[in-house]
């Protein structure tokens, strides 16, 4: 019994393929369902993005079980690629499971270095799993780890700071100017689909308003009604200038619409107070001359891919104190891992009782003669080891390669409390004891 | 038996070095944000204000005045001040990344007090009034904020001209945003420029019951100019909105030239202002 991972992803397949093996929510529970009638596979979970189809599982067998898993998971979506698309899908056994879906949920394995959605997508396919009722307490565990791990690599490191989208990066140079957003206002320059997103990201920072100015008016107008803003003609472009703090401009003209002496006359009008010009359209639409104008900040295409490429080396320098959770983490799910056998829940239940008895009977020593003290130490052991052989036998029988007999021995761990080993050479996980899943 | 002097010698020394301490820690943090200068940078600089607050009390008392009797031990004063009000801008903006500015600030000020250092329980019988006392530290309150001002006028600039020449390098991803560093200016301004006009009208009060009538001296001409400059400046931001680069030039201006004006007229007109 061990833990295997098949699936592909934009390191491994091109795009049109990825597509045709995204699996739906009602598509992915289908088909674990499908894959539990199988005895091979007890536990398994299918994490399905636009950018990988993974599947997890807990398998009586690492081969066999890999091979089911093409066969149900991906074989029929996959019918379009050349050959039977083996070269695209990648397997995993035993600890490097482990270590991938964690490098996976810290965003280490995303399209873009440290993106936070993956969290969240790694959350929804194991309540999928658990909607399957194809989760179990091997699952749980790792992904509960899987969880931990993305959150702590979020707020202990920088792999997640620092925007990577030219929307998110527009805001974030307006924000180091106004410091927040709250009550400014706006003004789109076209209304193209670039445009559409910036502006939902301004109107997601609650802006005070947000105009749009496009040659089209009806096309202003459509998109003002649609984002919740108001249209102006093109004509008014310079009045409307005067009257706003952030001005994204992203037209297809080959001419620069916002000229320099445009900016000049509207920042005497609005007192020389800050304007941000964010210039996303190629060829662009803000004459640099603009720049001459004191408390202007015009950034183009250019400034915005300098901030998006120092961004992501920022957080590419971040990898190696990620890596270093990540190994803390993948050790802690490891000594779960082996505690889930016969031998160390013997262990550790006896360990457990001597506790609560040499406990017991220092409590309740003053009691007894001082010569009696002694027969109250062997009595007592006597008694726990009555106690516990016929359990102990039990647990002796019990295989961690019947999946039925693993979720008994961990049943067991969790009755008497016998939590997870440590490793006293590591300080405890700060959260340590939550359920980072639920 | 540790002899108090001795202690307070000792304490001298060890505030600047503190400070310097400080200002390293706070400097490997702007630079690196590696995890220990952010562990200790902020514990440095209590443990120095703490070190120092110990040292103006224990100088307090066993001269049985408070150490704001020469030039340096004002300017001394100043950077205590400085670094308390950092704390406080620091808890509020939640960034220790104009640390490395406002206290190397501070440390130069209590270099300064430390090289010229006056440790005698002797203070001029003039001096020796509560008024003066309420003017002197008026005046080292309102000197620090306007000290603190021209610092936030300093790294406005530098962040608005990275910006503008797009330069998106460690300026401009450590310094909170301009409006920020605008608003801490204005404020500080203010705050320096309240003080400062408390610090003269008490000053003006004590020299007419202290010289029968107000004095002429060129240090109160430099503070009256610099008093009517920040006065303007303070005017022009309630009534013109001056914001920006233009206050942030004139925080940092106003500044350069009082301590430009404080040191010629220190050095051209020894007489004056000057009672110890």
């Amino acid at each position: 019994m061990g833990l295997i991972v098949v699936g592909l992803s934009h390191h491994t397949a091109p795009v049109d393929l990825r597509e045709q093996v995204v699996y739906s929510k009602d598509d992915a529970v289908a088909a674990l369902k499908r894959l539990k009638a199988d005895p091979l596979l007890p536990q398994a979970m299918l994490l399905s993005t636009c950018n990988r189809t993974e599947l997890y599982a807990l398998a009586a067998d690492d081969e066999q079980a890999q091979h089911l898993v093409k066969e149900q998971i991906f074989a029929d979506r996959m019918k379009a690629a050349n050959g039977n698309g083996e070269q695209y899908l990648y397997r995993h056994a035993g600890d490097k499971v482990v270590e991938h879906l964690y490098r996976v949920t810290c965003g280490l394995d995303s399209m873009v270095i440290g993106e936070a959605q993956i969290l969240g997508q790694v959350k929804d396919a194991y309540a999928l799993a658990q909607a399957a009722a194809t989760s179990g307490t091997v699952l749980h565990r790792l992904v509960n780890g899987a969880v931990r791990v993305g959150k702590r690599a979020r707020t202990e490191t920088e792999i997640g700071t620092g925007a990577v989208s030219v929307a998110s990066i527009a805001v974030e140079l307006a924000e180091k100017v106004f410091q927040t957003l709250k009550g400014r206002r706006a003004l789109l320059v076209g209304a193209g689909e670039n445009g559409r997103l910036v502006a939902q990201h301004l109107l997601a920072h609650e802006i005070a308003s947000l105009t749009i100015c496009n040659r089209t008016y009806a096309r202003a107008e459509g998109l003002a009604q649609e984002l919740g803003g108001d249209a102006r003609p093109f004509e008014e472009l310079a009045d409307a200038l005067a009257k706003t703090d952030v001005v994204v401009s992203t037209t297809g003209a080959p001419e620069p619409v916002i000229t320099g002496a445009m900016v000049g006359a509207a920042m005497k009008k609005r007192n020389h107070e800050s304007l941000v010009l964010l210039d996303i359209a190629v060829p662009r639409d803000i004459d640099p001359a603009a720049d001459s104008h004191g408390n202007v900040f015009r950034f183009d295409m250019d400034a915005l891919s300098a901030v998006i490429d120092g961004n992501f080396e920022r957080r590419k320098g971040e990898i190696p104190a990620v890596l270093k959770l990540i190994e803390g983490e993948v050790s802690a799910f490891l000594r779960f891992w082996a505690s889930l056998d016969a031998g160390p829940v013997i262990r550790d239940l006896h360990a457990a009782f001597e506790s609560v008895r040499s406990a017991e009977v220092e409590k309740n020593a003053r009691r007894f003669a001082d010569q009696d003290r002694d027969q109250l130490q062997v009595f007592s052991r006597s008694l726990m080891q009555k106690l516990l052989a016929g359990v102990t036998q039990e647990i002796k029988k019990y295989q961690r390669t019947n999946p039925v007999e693993m979720e008994r021995l961990a049943a067991l761990r969790t009755m008497f409390g016998l939590g997870e080993p440590q490793d006293p050479h590591d300080p405890p996980l700060e959260n340590g004891d939550s359920d980072d899943v639920e | 038996m540790i002899d108090t002097e001795n202690l307070l010698w000792f304490l001298n020394f060890l505030v600047p070095v503190l400070y310097l301490v400080t200002v390293l820690a706070y400097l490997a943090l702007f630079f690196t944000e590696h995890r220990f200068a952010k562990r200790v940078a902020r514990p440095m600089l209590v443990a120095s204000v703490l070190v120092n607050l110990v040292y103006f009390a224990a100088f307090t008392s066993y001269f049985e005045h408070v150490p704001l009797v020469s030039g340096p031990q004002v300017v001394g004063g100043v950077g205590f001040a400085l670094a308390v009000t950092y704390l406080w801008v620091e808890n509020q903006t939640q960034t220790p990344h104009t640390g490395p500015f406002i206290l190397f600030l501070s440390f130069l000020c209590q270099a300064v007090s430390t090289l010229n250092p006056r440790l005698d329980p002797y203070v001029p019988k003039i001096l020796d009034s509560v008024l003066f006392s309420f003017h002197v530290s008026a005046a080292v309150l309102g000197y620090s904020s306007l000290a603190l001002a021209s610092v936030y006028g300093l790294i406005y600039l530098l962040l608005y001209k990275d910006m503008r020449i797009k330069h998106f390098g460690l300026v401009f991803h450590r310094l909170p945003p301009l409006a920020v560093l605008d608003r801490m200016n204005f404020i500080a301004t203010a705050v320096g420029f309240a003080f400062i006009t408390v610090a003269m009208a008490l000053g003006f009060v004590w020299s007419c019951l202290v010289f029968k009538g107000p004095v002429a001296d060129p240090k109160l001409i430099v503070g009256v100019v610099t008093w009517l400059a920040y006065g303007m400046t303070v005017y022009g931001r309630r009534r013109h909105s001056w914001q920006g680069p233009r206050l942030a030039y004139s925080s940092l201006f106003g500044f350069v030239v009082l301590l430009l004006s404080m040191f010629v007229v220190n050095f051209f007109f020894t007489k004056f202002h000057v009672f110890t």
